[in-house]
């Protein structure tokens, strides 16, 4: 390859941030997105579980690690129902990730280390997400009616 | 991607029908036994859920340990059953066998969204063997079949090849999608400059992906047991290092042949330690303290000192290969790993990739199992690091330019796709010329799927204060007062369209009205039956604490359409504080 292709405009794909609670609006972010997002465009998905901040307060007492075990559980099943819905949408999510902490707080981070260009919310979402992210923020408002894809 | 995926069959195919989903929990054996592997167990979740959520009827089939074609209790699969049930929170009935009369009738009697597990598949000599009868035996279980075995794909089995002659359609899992979809990314149209990190050891298994990946990369480094006979070619002293010296003259001509189209380097600085102590202390067991080590240059290394990791020079180097790479492959450890302050480099270079480029838009991919190993050794948080393979053996041959035999299997049949259903989006744009309108309507493009979209602007003005309701009192301060409206909405319609026509994208209608911004802006989304508004706001703009403009929330609080926050970044606001659409 020589040096000149390397300046090539890069073709850099959208990251975009999709939190999880686990409750059942989680389903009509993870549509919102789907209807809305490029096809192209790279899904994170990240469980926000509430709970001592453990990257904050790193001696804070650690969980034991039964309930770690029993969290992780949980959190796959939150990330299986959240795959299928987008794998039902004809889309597949790029990496999962799962942190503890006050929700909102959470979502700001993990949006900025990643550089994530858009956080999808539902309108149950913490609503600090959408007057503190630095990045653009697509709610699905209380008004939206999602129709659910059965799946 | 010329496979169907799974989910692009059309949901008929699947719903009541009988699934056959092949999935790997297969893990190194370890201290403790031989286990199942959790992180792929995990990667075929999706799919797993995906069909339960269809209502199909997924039978799985999956192999673990080296059982030789016999049934080896302790390798049975129950644990397996026992996890997934958990963590698909729907029980996965688990059978005793794999094939025969049980198996039949057990899926005979299955539901919408049941799903079964099959006893360890290895437990039968045909299923190594890529056993055409055995392979039947499977196919008469299911309707579809489907794989999702990235880690298994290079190996021919009857499972995942055979199998796929009796059973259509023959589709990919979500996991193995995911993983072909990285290499192509990375390895069919890499951004560049692309560079190459290619370490650990077995010469002879990394020359021929050194020979595939040469006309790509643009940088190379070769790292780790790997570098030592490339030393050896440019004449360095580098100590009682092993070099391959049969491979020596490829080696040589290798390099040869690289100088011309990439640049390749190698390793500055190393950790060493003395030989003897060394094999002394391999021969213990690892016990007790590591052998001492010193820093030597490439250059440099006694007779009796061995290198077992690079030094920090060397990861000061990588670390600016990487600063301005947009794809970046690595492969294979650069140290000892396995003996703790000899790890160093390898996870140096792995927090790099965690903290400086997944963050970025730089596109990674780390693959091969001893890797794989290392960084999950680290206590990294690996799902930060952007990505990870699952698959070893499977990856080394994807980088060597080698076709996989199971997913060769799989059908590539486009008029088995269900199309994706498009619909035009009607997209509002409220827009008032200011710098976050703008901002909307320029990332309108790239932040939302505007192919085939129609988008209505509004520009919402305030009502003029000299007027009384309708009645003006005075006439030519009414028609000057038009004249400016009419100029003021014709600029921002203008730059708006500029900036959408710069993206490709054309307006359906533009629209100047009289009234409270947050109302009329709601008032028109319905009128037009918006499926989106997309609103321009502040970042954070501190001391002013201006954090979301008014009429933002007051859409946000009662839109009956999703709505779309665009920001813009800190650095680009020059007009902190203006009022926003």
């Amino acid at each position: 390859m020589i040096e000149t292709e390397m300046d090539v405009i890069p073709r850099e794909l959208p990251r975009i941030l999709i939190p999880l609670s686990g409750a059942d609006s989680d389903a009509s972010a993870l549509h919102v997105a789907a209807d809305m997002a490029p096809r192209d465009a790279e899904f994170f998905l990240l469980h926000a579980r509430s709970g001592p901040d453990e990257e904050r307060y790193p001696d804070f007492k650690r969980a034991s690690e039964a309930e770690r075990f029993e969290r992780g559980i949980e959190s796959e099943r939150i990330f299986a129902r959240a795959n299928a819905i987008l794998a039902s949408r004809g889309l597949i999510s790029a990496g999962q990730l799962v942190a503890q902490g006050a929700p909102a707080e959470i979502i700001l981070r993990v949006a900025n280390r990643m550089a994530a260009e858009l956080i999808v919310l539902t309108a149950s979402g913490p609503r600090r997400v959408i007057e503190h992210a630095t990045c653009s923020v697509l709610v699905a408002g209380p008004g939206v009616a999602v129709k659910l894809a059965k799946i | 991607m010329d496979k169907v995926v799974i989910n692009q069959l059309p949901v008929e195919k699947l719903r009541g029908r009988r699934v056959f989903v092949r999935i790997d929990v297969d893990s190194e054996p370890s201290s403790s036994g031989v286990l199942f592997d959790e992180s792929k167990l995990r990667s075929s979740l999706p799919t797993l859920e995906y069909l339960r959520g269809v209502g199909s009827r997924t039978v799985i089939g999956a192999s673990l340990g080296k059982p030789g074609g016999r049934v080896v209790e302790s390798l049975r699969l129950d644990p397996v059953a026992e996890r997934l049930s958990r963590m698909l929170g729907s029980p996965v009935r688990k059978l005793g066998e794999a094939i025969g009369r049980d198996p039949q009738g057990a899926v005979a009697g299955m539901r919408d969204g049941d799903l079964l597990l099959l006893e360890n598949l290895r437990f039968y000599p045909g299923e190594d063997a890529n056993d055409a009868d055995f392979a039947r035996e499977l196919a008469e279980l299911c309707d579809v079949y489907c794989n999702d075995a990235f880690a298994l794909a290079n190996l021919a089995l009857a499972s995942t090849v055979s199998i796929t002659r009796y059973v259509r359609p023959a589709a990919a899992g979500l996991a193995l999608a995911r993983e072909l979809m990285m290499f192509e990314a990375a390895l069919d149209q890499p951004d560049p400059p692309f560079v190459g990190l290619i370490a650990g050891a077995r010469l002879e298994e990394k020359l021929p992906i050194l020979e595939n990946l040469l006309p790509r990369l643009n940088r190379l480094f070769i790292g780790g047991a790997l570098a030592f006979t490339f030393l050896e070619a440019k004449r360095r002293d580098i100590g009682s290092a092993p070099v391959d010296k049969a491979l020596l003259p490829l080696v040589k001509d290798f390099l040869k042949k690289a100088e011309k189209e990439v640049e390749v380097i190698l390793p500055e600085d190393f950790i060493t330690v003395q030989v003897d102590e060394f094999r002394e202390y391999e021969k213990s067991g690892r016990i007790g303290p590591p052998p001492e080590w010193r820093l030597e240059l490439e250059n440099g290394i006694p007779p009796f000192y061995l290198p077992v990791d690079v030094g920090p020079a060397t990861v000061n180097r990588i670390k600016g290969l990487f600063e301005g790479a947009r794809t970046i492959l690595w492969n294979g450890p650069l140290g000892v790993w396995e003996i703790e302050p000899f790890g160093a480099a390898t996870r140096a270079v792995a927090l790099l990739i965690m903290e400086r480029v997944s963050p970025r838009r730089q596109r990674s991919l780390l693959c091969g199992d001893s890797l794989a190993r290392a960084i999950r050794s680290f206590n990294l948080p690996v799902e930060l690091i952007r990505h990870l393979t699952t698959g070893g053996e499977p990856a080394l041959q994807l980088l060597a330019g080698n076709p996989l035999p199971a997913v060769s299997a799989l059908d590539n049949e486009l008029d088995l796709v269900a199309p994706i259903e498009t619909r035009p989006r009607r997209i509002l744009l409220p827009v008032d010329g200011s710098e976050h309108s703008l901002e909307a309507a320029r990332k309108l493009g790239r932040l939302i799927d505007v192919e085939g979209a129609e988008i209505s602007l509004l520009h919402v003005q305030k009502p003029e204060a000299f007027a009384v309701g309708d009645v003006w009192i005075d006439q030519d301060a009414k028609h000057l007062h038009e004249i400016r409206r009419r100029r003021e909405a014709e600029r921002v319609f203008d730059i708006t369209n500029t900036s959408l026509a710069q993206q490709g994208l054309t307006v359906r209608q533009q629209l100047t009205v009289e009234g409270d911004p947050a109302s009329e802006i709601l008032r028109f989304a319905d009128e037009i039956g918006a499926d989106l508004i997309v609103m321009g706001s502040h970042g954070r703009t501190g001391v002013l604490r201006v954090l979301m403009g008014s009429v933002s929330r007051k859409v946000l609080d009662r839109a009956k359409c999703p709505v779309l926050i665009v920001r813009i970044p800190d650095r680009r606001m020059v007009e902190v504080g203006t009022l926003e659409t």
